[in-house]
């Protein structure tokens, strides 16, 4: 049997809402001061499951979520005004203070994004082109001079296929550099 | 593991220190290393990725911890500007903690148990902050245990290599290799 390997992934085309966003040679999308970004045609046939490898920095004064939602044909799943269709367990290290929830959002929340922080992200999802439904695990290191762990995991209810998902924070912008891996099988 | 979207990041040169201590060089990159005190892996970043994992198995004879700095010219390391924040579980136990310190630390065997860590390093040849992860999955006398750490290394510089080092100068033992993220 072949070891696993990852397969980096290009996205058909994005979409983006602020200042910049670009497809580099490899696939991966390289983005400046944006509310919003989607990457379109990223999730296909050919694998079930990837990795999403997620850098950033952020124009937030305070600490906003940074979410994570679904998308097929050019269109995201659910609005903001629409169901909650995202369910997760989140738990925040901060200090030592420790906080754990199960919560429901409009989107896969994959951590806090905040003014002047340098931020890594690993999300684990899986099967989200196949009629099932998408489950996620995401670990995340935020900070400068003052650092956060937080870690989720969730599901989305609907058991549809997704082709891609748009990246967007709460409020604010994000700059930054996003990878898709496909998870060869 | 390495494949079109990740692949071993071959070291330039290696040096360990440490009596007894040996090291090398495997043919696809991984390092293999015994009874370090320290252990240099040089030129191992590049402009070619961003981002990289560094997957380690290690046993370390009389500490807890395993930490590593961020290093360039195969022997200059940065030993200021790194903050932590960490969750540990073991059994019912739940506790997290912040601060500053001298190194990243990445989770991987005490009191001469093996354990692993898979660690995530953000950016470490640009010179910008440098963003780590750590899943540590260590064990020893404790059990074994749950110690992730979300860390930050705030001086803008640019980084080809790491210095590895056990706290209390323990010897380790182990494979460290670290892969780049295609981009």
């Amino acid at each position: 049997m072949p070891a696993a390997s990852y397969q980096v992934m290009s996205p058909s085309s994005i979409n983006f809402t602020g200042t910049s966003a670009s497809i580099g040679g490899g696939g991966s999308v390289t983005f400046s001061a944006v509310s919003s970004l989607s990457l379109n045609n990223i999730f296909n046939s050919t694998y079930t499951n990837y990795k999403i490898i997620i850098r950033n920095t952020s124009s937030n004064a305070g600490t906003v979520n940074l979410l994570l939602r679904l998308r097929k044909n050019g269109v995201d799943e659910t609005t903001d005004a629409g169901p909650q269709l995202y369910y997760y367990e989140t738990v925040q290290a901060y200090g030592t203070s420790i906080y754990n929830a199960y919560l429901a959002a409009q989107g896969f929340p994959i951590g806090f994004t905040t003014n002047n922080t340098y931020e890594g992200r690993v999300i684990d999802m899986y099967e989200p082109f196949l009629e099932k439904q998408t489950t996620y695990r995401c670990i995340s290191s935020e900070g400068y001079q003052t650092n956060f762990l937080t870690s989720h995991n969730g599901a989305h209810v609907i058991p549809a296929s997704y082709d891609g998902f748009t990246l967007y924070p709460l409020s604010g912008t994000i700059t930054g550099l996003i990878s898709v891996y496909g998870v060869t099988e | 593991m390495p494949g079109k979207g990740l692949r071993i990041c071959v070291p330039s040169t290696i040096a360990v220190t440490g009596s007894g201590s040996s090291a090398s060089i495997g043919k696809n990159g991984s390092v293999s290393f015994t009874s370090a005190v320290t252990l240099r892996i040089n030129n191992v970043f590049s402009s070619t990725y961003d981002n990289y994992m560094m997957v380690a198995q290690c046993s370390v004879t009389g500490a807890f911890d395993l930490r590593f700095k961020l290093s360039k010219s195969a022997g200059t390391e940065s030993s200021t500007g790194y903050g932590y924040q960490y969750l540990y579980t073991n059994g019912t136990s739940v506790t997290a903690g912040r601060g500053t310190g001298s190194f990243f630390t990445m989770n991987t065997g005490s009191s001469g148990a093996w354990g692993g860590s898979t660690d995530y390093i953000f950016a470490p040849f640009l010179s910008q902050p440098t963003t780590h992860i750590c899943v540590g999955a260590p064990s020893g006398s404790a059990g074994p245990s749950i110690y992730d750490w979300a860390e930050i290394h705030t001086v803008t510089d640019s980084y080809d290599g790491i210095l590895v080092l056990p706290d209390s100068s323990s010897p380790v033992s182990g494979v460290i290799t670290i892969y780049g993220w295609v981009k």
